[in-house]
């Protein structure tokens, strides 16, 4: 069965990545973001006000994460617990993906998504996870800052 | 114990003969289980506090251990009959081997990179545990057998028993970090080391 709420779905989180990758590039307040976390003493000195700029990156973070959580409902039941697989999902995907790197990070969840069907397809239909977590630590021991950084520094 | 001054001994000494005392004064099984529990975490802490306090990385991986820890002791009574006081030491050495591979792989990695390889290395032996029933009776684990009062199998009818057993080996890794205090050389992983 086709459900369309999984494509609105994916429709969704791409543009929301898009936007966030357009937002942290070019407006001021992304770059800032960036700055900030890249080197928190020059961009104080630069005029900008570290907390406040976290404070955004926070408020940011939670309304994407609630975002995510309301585009899954449509095909996931909903239960106290139900964001600590995708939370530990997430975080195995920005550290994948190297950690501030947007399109990392998408490369990553695309990587994790289709490694979680190979192994539910012939590993076993309850192995998918344990091969997403062999496929994360063997890229690990080749690139030790993920897939968007470069030599271990 | 040379670094230790009199009175510090002293009120060591004091410490101990209370903590030796306690389930003798305090009856209720109840009471002697919190006890039990608090000796038992306090020992966790340690252990974690050598890796993360000590050498400085924040390692969310040490529950895989633990658990290798308490699958071995029991795979060793209930399929081989073995004790747990030879399982208990069988248990430490299964993990330290098992952390051989892990810890070279997780140890290249630095920060936020080293934390989620660990979850994600003790995540992935959690899976293979709950996929692999032959293993380790998959997700509904197992219990062991009761035997009542078998010291010899670590199995006491008086809680008291467990409480020494715990303040045993608390208490050894106590003596152990009193006799040397200081940070041992080495400890830090290569990568973080200065000059």
């Amino acid at each position: 069965m086709f459900l369309y709420a999984k494509l609105i779905a994916f429709v969704v989180a791409m543009a929301l990545s898009g936007a966030l990758w357009v937002f942290l590039h070019s407006t001021d307040l992304g770059k800032a973001m960036r700055a900030a976390s890249q080197n928190r003493d020059v961009a104080s000195l630069m005029g900008i006000n570290p907390n406040r700029v976290f404070a955004v990156a926070f408020g940011l973070a939670l309304a994407l994460a609630g975002a995510a959580g309301s585009l899954l409902m449509p095909f996931q039941s909903a239960y106290p617990f139900v964001g600590q697989v995708f939370v530990l999902m997430a975080f195995v995907a920005v550290v994948l993906g190297t950690l501030g790197n947007v399109i990392g990070a998408l490369v990553a969840s695309l990587m994790m998504g289709v490694a979680e069907s190979l192994g539910i397809q012939f590993v076993g239909a309850d192995s998918g996870l344990i091969v997403v977590f062999a496929m994360f630590l063997l890229t690990l021991v080749f690139k030790p800052n993920g897939l968007g950084g470069g030599k271990a520094r | 114990m040379k670094y230790l001054g009199t009175q510090r001994a002293l009120w060591l000494a004091i410490g101990a003969i209370v903590l030796i005392a306690l389930p003798h004064v305090v009856t209720s099984s109840f009471a002697i289980d919190i006890f039990v529990r608090i000796l038992l975490f306090s020992f966790i802490g340690v252990a974690w506090n050598l890796m993360g306090g000590y050498a400085k990385q924040l390692s969310l991986g040490h529950a895989a251990y633990f658990g290798l820890g308490a699958y071995t002791s029991t795979i060793l009574q209930i399929n081989y009959g073995i004790s747990p006081w030879i399982g208990m030491v069988a248990g430490g050495g299964v993990a330290m081997l098992a952390s051989l591979p892990i810890g070279w792989l997780c140890f290249r990695l630095r920060g936020p990179y080293f934390t989620i390889a660990t979850i994600a290395t003790a995540q992935a032996l959690m899976l293979v545990f709950l996929k692999f029933r032959d293993l380790a009776w998959g997700a509904e684990g197992t219990t062991i057998p009761n035997l009542g009062n078998a010291p010899l199998m670590m199995q006491f009818e008086a809680k008291a028993g467990y409480y020494y057993v715990v303040l045993g080996s608390a208490g050894a890794r106590a003596g152990d970090y009193l006799q040397h205090r200081k940070i041992p050389d080495g400890i830090l992983p290569r990568r973080d080391r200065r000059g």
